[in-house]
């Protein structure tokens, strides 16, 4: 395929500003800002920034637990993020829904259930709505392997089918659910294997090479803006880290982690940039650069953001 | 005015609605060719298409769910699960999704979603086709639930919901269906969190739920001939529930009891019990009574599942008790 | 809007008080600050005054007893108000003006509460909240309503009902059943001690009769001489003033008990025992030792006065060493006092009477003869230093004179 510099360009930075995101999470994670936990989505990069280059406009987009920094391609700014992630009041949820629940309605982003895979027909029935609406909108549901053998996914996918709604389920198959192994739970070689199951046309991308997501996902929406229904894309990546930051791993090979760090897909795409003269030394380190001056501000803000006060514990729960 | 059904006044509520807004779409299990099990949504296929009223495969976290995500995206669904007992099957949406999406997102969206329901015994229908669980619903945050015990009050409650931003849970009951009542020809609304006094008195005061209003009403006309004169109460909504009009009528009364189908353990009535005695204990002659169903599943045999369920004169003896 | 006159905590630890006399009557118009009732504690007696003008409409009964802080008596403020007050209530019956005379029940003049309300387990009443706010409203006592409601507690109804139609007297059974008088708060207080000290000493009476001829003389002479000294001297200020230095040849006798330890009191605080219109009460003299015939004489009468008055404090009736009882003018001979306090002796002093005597000299003589009595307690110490101390009081009542050399 044939890319122009611009667009190039664009998907490179937006991979690096999740990839920075991502770090930069691990850091203030690290350093106590954050309650509860967070699930870093470091080295998945690709998956998220490759399907979300598809989308238009009019697309919504229901994320998952990983890779927080995904929001930050349906046009939530990293100050938002990070306010979010440190529940203050000038989040996206005002302090009130935390690291997983940062969305934006009038991007289309509408967040996710902290009890994964059930909010998949949810996605679907924002497909639902985006095909009466008839404007060519296409629901996005991104999707771990775990997730993907809760009930509500399979209820979603049979009637995203047999309604033929405009949706795209993106499984992003990192092989570890907590500590469980894919191999323990799938009895069919691959989960895009499922989708011949539900009549939807599948393909399974390299998680680690950003255009080969890219490239993937927009085969299958040709398909789906036709209206001819849903599609999968099984994304196969690595869970760099722990399922949340603090798990030290121990049930998996050190081996096996540093062999997929070899595949890294922000290194893999700055040699391909520059082996193809889009980007150099020069180029790569201003990039670098400004989303770092771009993330440092946003912690700044988030960090001098007041709290939510009590008076307004209320508030939210009913229009 | 008219006398209609209770099934008919829900059914006219939602064609005068859906006429009115082309954001509203309606989908369920055998809803749409085939106008519902209970009939409820008979017509709406034929008059708005495909496009609006779609029947969906058994699947209640596709049908809840998918309600949510439509509602996200900016329709207006009013989705049936055809069993109230059946909605268990997607509970993880109803509470958690439903209704905290509005609430843990910023106050970003609306939920502009209501799910009906029909709920109650149906003569040998048994213990997982039975239920009553509107306390269940209740200890969400986030939800209102309407169950409306008359024609008049199903219409209106339904508009009401229907025109809500918030998601509503509409529990009608199996045996009201075929209820007759008057309903006025024009446009009304029964708003939310507002009982209704059904019948008025001055030695008690009995609230009941649902089809139990019924009983409460002849359990009233008996206690009448013997001389004890009770008020009853329709709250019509649990959440918003009204406790104040409840609270003016034990002042008047000094004596309250709470009528429910649902199993009395956690039901309707301890709620409504305990926020009385802690707001009106010095106007309390007696001890606040609950009558619901016996702390069991509903059983098959209709002499065990009549036993199970609260009768009328469980209800005229418990008040002669607290005399 | 009636204003309640409340039962008022008028000590430290006082939590209950006894409704005593009214001074001002059912209907009685008053003014603010004057004395309407008294009431009892366990201490002593306490004036009522009105908390604001009014007419007076009395909720509470004579001789019961209240907590602190609730209403006894409401105060009306126009004739109107006071009228909707006793519509409400019922004409009560007549309350005893004061606790009766005599320890005896009287028949008849003192009605006994009828105490139909039900109660619980710790002697709760057992009435509905909504009972109980109506009952405080109206002024009802619950005490006196029988209930009918659910369990058989009293109920809104039962409030009014009485109102309606308040309980009868029981007229037939007077005859057959004992009339019920409840204790005042000082009886049961004097109860209480008694008990107390019968149990706890091991109590000895002996008895010795004197000749007190030279002291009546010298009792007649210093009442003659009345104005000149300044008081009128009596028996128990001879008696008062010859213990002081008996008890100092006989400390033994002036002490009290602290588990095995016996205290030496270092002075003499005398209790002398003051009968009153309700009962007794046993104020102390401090420092007897210190004082002349004439101050002990002015101190026992200002006392006595205070008792009589019911204006004794309660630093008045403590801190008493020895116990002196002139029980003569009743008159009597002989008693078995009980020890006061943490005392260790009590002294009774018989009724003067003429008996004749056989003199010394083997010739029979008309002469003023009287009985004393001691209560001792063998804890502390035995019958050779009772019988001891007993007959320095004798010689010194049968020579007063030696009184000028102590």
């Amino acid at each position: 395929m044939k890319y122009s510099k611009e667009f190039l360009m664009k998907l490179y930075t937006d991979l690096v500003r999740c990839r920075k995101i991502e770090e930069k999470m691990i850091e203030m994670y690290a350093a106590g800002k954050f309650p509860g936990h967070i699930h870093s989505g470091f080295g998945e990069e690709a998956v998220f920034t490759g399907a979300c280059a598809t989308m238009n406009p009019q697309d919504w987009m229901k994320q998952t637990h990983r890779s927080i920094s995904s929001t930050s391609l349906k046009g939530v700014s990293t100050k938002e993020i990070f306010a979010d992630c440190m529940g203050k009041k000038t989040g996206t949820s005002k302090g009130i829904g935390g690291v997983n629940h940062i969305t934006s309605r009038e991007n289309g982003l509408i967040g996710l259930s902290g009890s994964l895979g059930c909010d998949i027909s949810i996605a679907a029935g924002v497909a639902l709505a985006l095909k009466r609406e008839g404007k060519g909108g296409v629901s996005y549901a991104f999707f771990g392997d775990g997730a993907q053998n809760r009930g509500p996914f399979h209820e979603a996918a049979n009637l995203a089918a047999v309604w033929k709604l405009p949706m795209i389920f993106v499984c992003d198959n990192n092989k570890f659910a907590i500590t469980t192994p894919i191999e323990k739970t799938l009895p069919v070689p691959n989960i895009a294997d499922r989708a011949a199951a539900y009549g939807m046309p599948s393909r399974i991308a390299d998680g680690n090479d950003v255009l080969d997501v890219y490239e993937k996902v927009s085969e299958l929406m040709e398909y789906v803006r036709a209206g001819n229904g849903p599609a999968l894309i099984e994304c196969k990546t690595y869970r760099m880290r722990g399922h949340f930051e603090g798990d030290q791993v121990a049930y998996r090979s050190k081996e096996v982690t540093d062999a997929w760090a070899e595949k890294d897909c922000v290194e893999r795409m700055e040699r391909r940039l520059k082996e193809e003269g889009v980007l150099d030394d020069e180029t790569i380190a201003r990039i670098r650069a400004e989303i770092d001056q771009e993330l440092d501000e946003a912690e700044r803000f988030a960090e001098e953001s007041p709290e939510p006060t009590v008076d307004e514990i209320y508030d939210g729960l009913y229009a | 005015m008219k006398k209609i059904t209770y099934l008919k006044a829900l059914n006219d509520a939602l064609h005068e609605e859906m006429r009115q807004d082309d954001k509203i779409i309606v989908f369920g299990e055998d809803v749409a060719v085939d106008g519902g099990v209970f009939c409820v949504t008979k017509g709406l296929y034929e008059e708005f298409g495909a496009d609006r009223v779609m029947d969906t495969p058994v699947s209640e976290s596709a049908i809840v769910g998918g309600g949510l995500g439509a509602a996200l995206a900016g329709q207006r669904p009013v989705v049936e699960v055809m069993y109230t007992d059946f909605l268990l099957c997607a509970f993880n949406e109803v509470f958690h999704n439903v209704a905290k999406w509005r609430y843990l997102n910023g106050g970003q969206f609306e939920v502009p979603l209501v799910i009906r329901c029909a709920e109650g015994h149906s003569f040998g229908a048994g213990g997982e086709h039975s239920n009553c669980f509107a306390s269940l619903l209740m200890h969400a945050p986030g939800l209102k639930i309407a169950l409306p015990s008359n024609p008049y009050d199903a219409k209106g409650l339904l508009k009401t919901a229907i025109r809500e931003n918030n998601p509503v849970i509409f529990l009608e009951h199996k045996q009201l269906y075929q209820q007759k009542g008057e309903v006025p020809e024009e446009d009304y609304t029964v708003p939310f969190g507002q009982a209704n006094i059904c019948r008025e008195g001055s030695d008690v005061t009995i609230v009941a739920l649902s089809f139990m209003v019924g009983r409460a009403l002849e359990a009233a006309e008996q206690l009448h001939n013997m001389g004890i004169e009770a008020e009853v109460i329709d709250p019509r909504t649990v959440a918003p529930l009204d406790m104040d009009t409840i609270y003016a009528s034990v002042k008047k009364t000094k004596r309250l009891l709470v009528l429910e189908e649902g199993n009395l353990t956690c039901g309707v009535g301890a709620e409504i019990a305990s926020r009385a005695q802690a707001e009106v204990f010095d106007y309390l002659d007696a001890p606040v009574a609950r009558i619901a169903a016996l702390d069991v599943p509903v059983p098959y045999n209709l002499t065990l599942e009549a036993y199970a369920i609260p009768q009328t004169n469980q209800v005229v003896e418990a008040v002669q008790a607290m005399m | 809007m009636a204003v309640n006159v409340v039962m008022p905590k008028a000590g430290l630890t006082m939590t209950h008080g006894t409704i005593g006399e009214w001074i001002k009557q059912e209907g009685d118009r008053v003014e603010k600050g004057e004395v309407i009732l008294n009431i009892e504690n366990e201490k002593t007696t306490i004036e009522v005054v009105s908390p604001h003008e009014g007419i007076l409409h009395i909720t509470s009964e004579a001789g019961e007893e209240y907590p602190i802080s609730e209403t006894i008596a409401l105060l009306a403020e126009s004739d109107e108000e006071y009228r909707a007050l006793c519509a409400a209530a019922a004409p009560k019956e007549e309350a005893p003006a004061a606790p009766a005379q005599s320890d005896a029940p009287a028949a008849g003049s003192a009605p006994a509460p009828a105490r139909p309300a039900p109660r619980m387990e710790g002697g709760r009443i057992k009435a509905s909240p909504n009972a109980r706010r109506v009952a405080h409203g109206l002024g009802v006592d619950l005490a006196l309503v029988a209930g009918t409601g659910p369990g058989g507690r009293i109920v809104e109804r039962d409030v009014h009902e009485f109102l309606k139609n308040p309980p009868a007297a029981p007229a037939a059974s007077v005859s057959r059943q004992p009339t019920r008088v409840p204790m005042t708060s000082m009886r049961r207080t004097i109860a209480r001690r008694m008990v107390e000290s019968l149990r706890d000493k091991a109590q000895v009476t002996a008895s010795v009769e004197i000749d007190v001829s030279e002291l009546v003389a010298l009792h007649d002479k210093l009442r003659a001489a009345a104005e000149v000294i300044g008081t009128k001297i009596t028996y128990t200020d001879l008696f008062a003033r010859m213990m002081v230095p008996v008890l100092k040849k006989h400390p033994y006798a002036n002490s009290g008990l602290e588990g095995d330890d016996i205290l030496l009191y270092p002075n003499l605080n005398l209790s002398i025992a003051v009968s009153v219109d309700n009962g007794l009460q046993v104020p102390v003299i401090r420092d007897v030792q210190d004082m002349s015939l004439v101050e002990v004489s002015q101190a026992i009468k200002g006392i006595s006065r205070k008792a009589r008055d019911g204006k004794l404090a309660a630093s008045d009736l403590e801190g008493g060493t020895f116990t002196i009882t002139n029980v003569g003018m009743f008159p009597i001979d002989f008693g078995t006092p009980i020890i006061n306090g943490n005392q260790s002796t009590i002294l009774g002093l018989g009724r003067i009477i003429k008996k004749p005597a056989v003199m010394e000299n083997g010739e029979i003589a008309v002469r003023s003869m009287m009985t004393i009595f001691l209560t001792f307690d063998h804890q502390v110490y035995d019958g050779a230093e009772a019988c001891g101390l007993m007959q320095d009081i004798k010689e010194l009542a049968e020579h007063p004179e030696r009184l000028l050399a102590q």
